[in-house]
């Protein structure tokens, strides 16, 4: 058979497309399992983290998470953590190169912060891609909520204020950040998600587990 | 490229030092700007070149004989995108904290010119073993250049070493060696320093 | 001992005494230190040259006192000294020497260096203001008073107009860099050095006038809260359009790209005060008007006498030798 024909071509090609294909379904089939539970374990961890709850180990992650109240369908959490009702909300929107995912805990009465957690985002790594970093995060524990919204910007830290640290040199960045977390603000103060959480915060009271 | 020399001492002096793919060749420029500024992550993201360079290497060189010529790139970027394609299923699988980290780098590597023109140049006209080798070499050519910015940049932008404090916390950090330009003219510096090194060895430039 | 170190150059003398008399009104407006500032850069300027210079065998420039002076007089009076050195030697080693030294770098030396330490050091070099005092010699001998103030394009942004007076603007008393402020000064030094044909009229026309011209159309759009004729006496426009845009080395040298250089300046700097990260952006003008120059002047047509040698770098080199007959 002729090596350069178009029939060997074409035969050719498609043995070779179907064999990596196929290899690469293999193995993409033998790891889905483990890609999803670490998505999942991700994503309860970060729940947790934004409540401010510790948990670190695989086993202490579920059994931490079992006791909130969560609604995955709208993405709203509420929880007891020392004896306060917290509550968490998926938070989204667009970053620099891509969307920004994550968690927003606040407390009940939706005037402080608890914690925020990033769990996707596709900034710059060493850029915006800080916004991973503690120091960032942990401005947010505890950092009331001015009414107006809280203010991102770097180096005019100001908590009185309303206004945190952001990333010098990743200004994108740091207001893509305040537009998120502002807006999440405002879904949490709407009635219909307001009314929807303090539902959750009741079964957590009733002891009805989720 | 043409009477090459595939002993392995020579293949290894060849392309961690003679014709270095970044600072002889200067290729795989943009992936060397984008993740230089934490060392972890150069790291990773190196490794994963090197195993790419390798492994598609050895692939290419193992079909070369019943590759047809005129769709032999289209094989090649198929061979490519497939081990690229591991390394991030792998990341995800068992690295997930990484793998967040490097976020679309890891695709990208297979836009790394290194890769492809090393299965063109080397892979496609020598054999298996040898050319296994050659990709993994030239592999580490890339890493060696990319750690040594990475340690300048991440030392500077962040006063750290593999995330660990090294300067005190006096230091000011240098804004711009995070920012992708930093590499840039650090790039230039090695390239300078590399061949002034070659000359005075006297090696052919 | 002078000639044996530095190649003559007059026009650069010029340049540098114009620059020299900033000095002196920056030392009585902010203190002692714009001295010492400037002191440090210029012998670590002419150091870094000279290192380079003695491995090709040539003496260092003129022209390197005049990067030393406008990179020393567009940082801010309590910039730190090592902020200050860290500067000077990027500016002249990778802005310049790198390239092959005086009359073959493609940016400005002095502005690359100041961006350098402008985006690497933001809360050093975008703060570190000082009140003027006057006489400044010695309240502000060691630059104690720290201000983390406005400036007034700072003011200006936030719509307090009123904070910003006309006559303090021309006079320069006002926080600010170090030789930036002193608007009848730099206005002095421009109509001497057009009048001696140091620097060509047309870079500084144009780039001023495009920025006036954005800044009016986008305060009387509504989109800038800045009055257009205070923010051109604001910052450092008018030194960048004086002495920056009219680097004989990194500009263009035909008519017609020399207004087009002056409109990517004058440009960039309004786009970037108004819409940008950076409150100041005459150094981001400067530079992408840089990266642009060679281009524009080949784009031009071109002209009679003679044509252009296929090789860019030699053809340049001796521009600034013309004596500025075509600076």
């Amino acid at each position: 058979m002729n090596k350069e024909g178009t029939l060997y071509t074409v035969v050719f090609i498609f043995i070779v497309s179907f064999a990596f294909v196929f290899l690469l379904s293999m193995t993409n089939q033998a790891t889905i399992e483990r890609v999803r539970l670490n998505e999942e374990i991700a994503r309860q961890s970060a729940v947790l983290s934004a409540m401010g709850v510790e948990a670190t180990t695989v086993e202490e992650i579920r059994e931490e998470f079992a006791r909130i109240a969560s609604d995955e369908e709208e993405g709203l959490f509420a929880g007891r953590i020392d004896g306060r009702t917290v509550y968490a909300k998926e938070m989204s929107g667009s970053g620099l190169w891509g969307g920004i995912f994550g968690f927003l805990a606040v407390t009940a009465d939706i005037q402080t912060f608890v914690g925020i957690e990033i769990v996707d985002d596709n900034e710059t790594p060493g850029l915006g891609g800080r916004i991973n970093e503690p120091w960032f995060k942990e401005q947010f524990e505890s950092q009331r909520i001015p009414d107006d919204g809280i203010t991102v910007r770097a180096g005019e830290a100001d908590p009185e204020r309303g206004i945190v640290d952001g990333i010098t040199g990743a200004t994108a960045t740091s207001n893509a950040m305040q537009s998120i977390i502002n807006r999440t603000v405002e879904q949490f103060r709407s009635p219909e998600i307001r009314a929807r959480l303090e539902e959750l915060a009741a079964q957590l009271a009733s002891g009805g587990e989720v | 490229m043409s009477d090459v020399d595939t002993r392995p001492g020579a293949i290894l002096k060849n392309n961690l030092w003679t014709s270095n793919p970044i600072f002889m060749q200067v290729l795989g420029i943009c992936s060397a700007l984008a993740v230089t500024n934490l060392l972890t992550n150069t790291a990773i993201m190196t490794i994963g070149v090197t195993f790419v360079t390798g492994f598609s290497n050895l692939t290419v060189s193992l079909l070369k004989k019943f590759m047809p010529r005129k769709v032999r790139m289209m094989v090649q970027t198929l061979i490519i995108a497939f081990y690229v394609i591991i390394v991030d299923i792998v990341l995800k699988a068992y690295l997930p904290e990484i793998s967040r980290n490097l976020g679309p780098y890891v695709g990208l590597i297979i836009t790394n010119c290194i890769i492809m023109g090393r299965a063109e140049a080397f892979a496609q006209s020598n054999d298996p073993i040898p050319s296994l080798w050659d990709g993994v070499t030239s592999g580490l050519g890339y890493m060696g250049v990319l750690m040594v910015i990475a340690v300048f940049r991440e030392l500077l932008g962040f006063g750290t070493l593999f995330g660990f404090q090294i300067l005190p916390d006096a230091f000011v950090p240098w804004t711009i060696m995070v920012m992708p330009p930093s590499a840039f003219f650090l790039l230039g510096i090695i390239i300078w320093v590399g061949k002034a090194a070659m000359n005075r060895e006297g090696a052919p430039a | 001992m002078i000639e044996k170190l530095f190649q003559k150059q007059q026009i650069m003398r010029r340049v540098v005494g114009t620059l020299l008399v900033l000095l002196v009104f920056a030392t009585y407006l902010y203190g002692w230190r714009v001295l010492a500032v400037n002191a440090l850069v210029l012998v670590l300027g002419i150091a870094t040259e000279w290192i380079f210079e003695r491995a090709r065998g040539k003496k260092v420039s003129e022209a390197v006192l005049v990067t030393c002076l406008l990179y020393g007089l567009a940082l801010p009076p309590l910039v730190p000294f090592w902020v200050a050195a860290i500067g000077i030697i990027f500016a002249v080693a990778i802005g310049k020497e790198v390239f092959g030294g005086f009359g073959r770098n493609i940016f400005n030396p002095a502005i690359t260096g100041r961006l350098f330490v402008y985006i690497s050091f933001p809360t050093l070099t975008q703060r570190g203001w000082v009140e003027p005092r006057v006489p400044g010699f010695v309240r502000n001998l060691f630059g104690i008073d720290a201000l983390t103030g406005a400036t007034p394009l700072g003011f200006l942004a936030d719509g307090a107009t009123e904070s910003v007076g006309f006559w303090q603007l021309f006079f320069g008393f006002r926080m600010g860099s170090m030789g930036e402020s002193a608007v009848w000064l730099i206005l002095l030094a421009a109509v001497y050095l057009i009048a001696t044909r140091t620097a060509q009229w047309r870079l500084i026309a144009s780039t001023f006038l495009s920025a006036l011209l954005l800044q009016t159309v986008f305060y009387f759009t509504g989109l800038s809260e800045m009055v257009p004729h205070l923010a051109m006496m604001s910052g450092s426009i008018l030194y960048v359009a004086v002495f920056m845009s009219t680097d004989p080395v990194s500009g263009p040298n035909k008519p017609g790209s020399q207004w087009l250089y002056g409109l990517i300046i004058g440009g960039t700097t309004i786009l970037i005060r108004n819409f940008g990260g950076f409150p100041e952006g005459t150094s981001f003008g400067i530079l992408l008007g840089n990266t642009f120059a060679s281009l524009l002047d080949e784009l031009m047509p071109k002209p009679k006498r003679k044509k252009k040698p296929a090789k860019k770098a030699p053809s340049r080199e001796p521009a600034p030798s013309r004596e500025g007959a075509k600076a």
